[in-house]
């Protein structure tokens, strides 16, 4: 069992090293530093926490398994925010340019991974909403006009 | 500091007309996207037969927009907003639109088969998209706005129950989401940002509604730059570039205190009942409205408590916070999220970004901005 991003609910970008992730649903928005945003880039990449928590420590100057516990906290945070979900099965993928990059040169400090939550724009949502109708749900017409 | 929405006053109880809308039953059948689309437009045509057409054309983002008005009802409310890039007609048209108005037509139109029955007290929208179509209904209290997309046909239908009752938001910012869908089809993104520079270069101002956009767009109007927009402009990448959509400023009714030269037309404001106030800036200032121009650099307002306006760097990651959601969460459904936040990230990466520490003294602000755009950088070693 593995977790993969809640797509499309939430959208990301990752932007020298660091993340924004803003949950559709909510309103809510995140910001992630460098080590939670290697765990995400991670997430995006379908790798299991086992496989994370290496890369973290090839990267940053952190034990394993002092790794794979804080960033099974930090998942655990992600599922929380339904910015995660659980899925049946994880793979690897090839390392990441952060990372290949990173493991020829010393490593970096590491800082336990977290997720900075801002609420000020659910607003946004409650005033304005918009309800998404996908194309299945749209057409044929129904007789008794419902959707 | 409280969060003030871009539409503040969503939500607030309005009288409405009744009006209400045809029912499916004894209606053309409606089985695809397609043939609903063909339903409205024969209203459409039937309301310009009846009442005549109106024509204005739009130079945005250097695309020609033809706008065709069944009768003049809603001619007064979309287009005062964008009359600093009216055109005239050269024959060359990329995008269509034909709007018209229920309660002076006596049109009633067929909601769509998905769209739940009944009025919602806030504004809500629903939306349908399909390779070809694509349609928003935005229903609230105030009024009901039916826009249609045809992708295929770059020909869109917009129809209001009541062109009088379109609230201040709407008429400062007209065609908001339906010029969001078709624009991003030809890669010019919609973006929650305001703009001002000098001829052929200028900054962004990014940033939740609150923060200072709207004070330091009109301050540095009044101050002597070009002024594209406090609330929305439009971006394209490769090279960065902004293009002004609307030359309208809204503010707070007592930011008449800060613009005492405005005086006269705080006074003369269209919404005087509003929670904010809409000036049309066209009207006193259309030699200072800029089209659009190069993008510098990416600014975020912070109102501070000192009395100097001063600039210090701002991260990718910071730039990207102020500027991604407050645009996501107000425009993009979920289908459009993440492009939307690529195309934003990419002009992060493309250009620097400084926060704009906004003193007291609002006429420094336009000297601190000019001074940077001039110097083509800031002198912080960075």
């Amino acid at each position: 069992m593995g977790i993969k991003v809640n797509a499309p609910h939430a959208v990301s970008e990752i932007i020298e090293g660091e993340a924004i992730v803003v949950n559709l649903k909510t309103g809510c928005y995140f910001s992630i530093g460098k080590v939670g945003a290697l765990v995400w880039d991670c997430i995006m990449k379908n790798l299991d926490s086992a496989d994370t928590a290496k890369r973290i420590a090839k990267v940053f100057d952190v034990d394993v398994k002092i790794a794979r516990r804080e960033i099974d906290v930090f998942t655990q945070e992600l599922l929380k925010e339904s910015l995660v979900i659980m899925e049946d099965s994880a793979s690897s993928s090839p390392m990441s340019s952060v990372e290949e990059q990173s493991s020829a040169v010393q490593k970096l400090a590491y800082e336990t991974p977290r997720l900075v939550k801002f609420e000020d724009m659910q607003d946004l949502l409650l005033l304005d909403p918009v309800h998404e109708v996908h194309e299945q749900q749209g057409w044929p017409w129904k007789k008794d006009g419902t959707a | 500091m409280k969060f003030m929405s871009s539409r503040d006053g969503r939500g607030k109880k309005m009288e409405r007309p009744d009006l209400g809308t045809k029912s499916e039953e004894g209606s053309e059948r409606f089985d695809t996207s397609v043939g609903y689309f063909e339903i409205l437009r024969k209203s459409f045509e039937t309301a310009a037969s009846d009442f005549g057409v109106v024509e204005r054309h739009y130079k945005i983002a250097n695309k020609i927009i033809e706008l065709r008005f069944a009768g003049s009802s809603l001619l007064s409310v979309i287009t005062p907003a964008i009359e600093h890039l009216a055109v005239q007609n050269e024959g060359v048209v990329d995008f269509t639109v034909c709007l018209w108005d229920g309660l002076s037509m006596k049109s009633k139109l067929p909601f769509p088969p998905w769209h739940n029955k009944g009025l919602p007290l806030k504004d809500e929208q629903k939306r349908y998209s399909d390779k070809r179509m694509t349609i928003i209904i935005d229903s609230g209290p105030s009024r009901t706005c039916f826009n249609l997309l045809d992708k295929q046909q770059n020909l869109a239908l917009v129809w209001v129950d009541d062109a009088k009752n379109m609230p201040y938001y709407d008429v400062g910012a007209p065609l908001r989401d339906l010029l969001y869908c078709w624009l991003r089809i030809q890669n010019v993104q919609f973006v929650h940002a305001g703009a001002v520079g000098v001829d052929d270069r200028g900054v962004l101002l990014v940033g939740k509604g609150g923060s200072g956009k709207s004070t330091a767009s009109l301050a540095c109007l009044l101050g002597g730059l070009k002024y594209a927009s406090d609330d929305y402009v439009l971006i394209q990448n490769n090279p960065p570039r902004v293009s002004s959509i609307y030359s309208t400023v809204k503010l707070r009714s007592d930011a008449i205190n800060k613009f005492p030269a405005l005086e006269k037309m705080f006074k003369n404001q269209r919404f005087p009942g509003a929670q904010k106030t809409v000036l049309f800036l066209n009207d006193e200032f259309s030699g200072k409205i800029s089209q659009g121009f190069a993008i510098h650099a990416i600014l975020i307002p912070k109102i501070t408590l000192r009395e100097e306006t001063r600039l210090r760097r701002a991260s990718a990651i910071e730039s990207l916070v102020a500027l991604a959601p407050s645009t996501i969460l107000q425009l993009a459904g979920e289908s459009d999220g993440q492009k939307d936040m690529g195309e934003l990230a990419a002009l992060v990466r493309a250009v620097p970004s400084y926060f704009l520490e906004l003193g007291s003294n609002i006429s420094e602000i336009p000297e601190v901005i000019l001074k940077f755009i001039k110097e083509g950088s800031l002198n912080d070693g960075k």
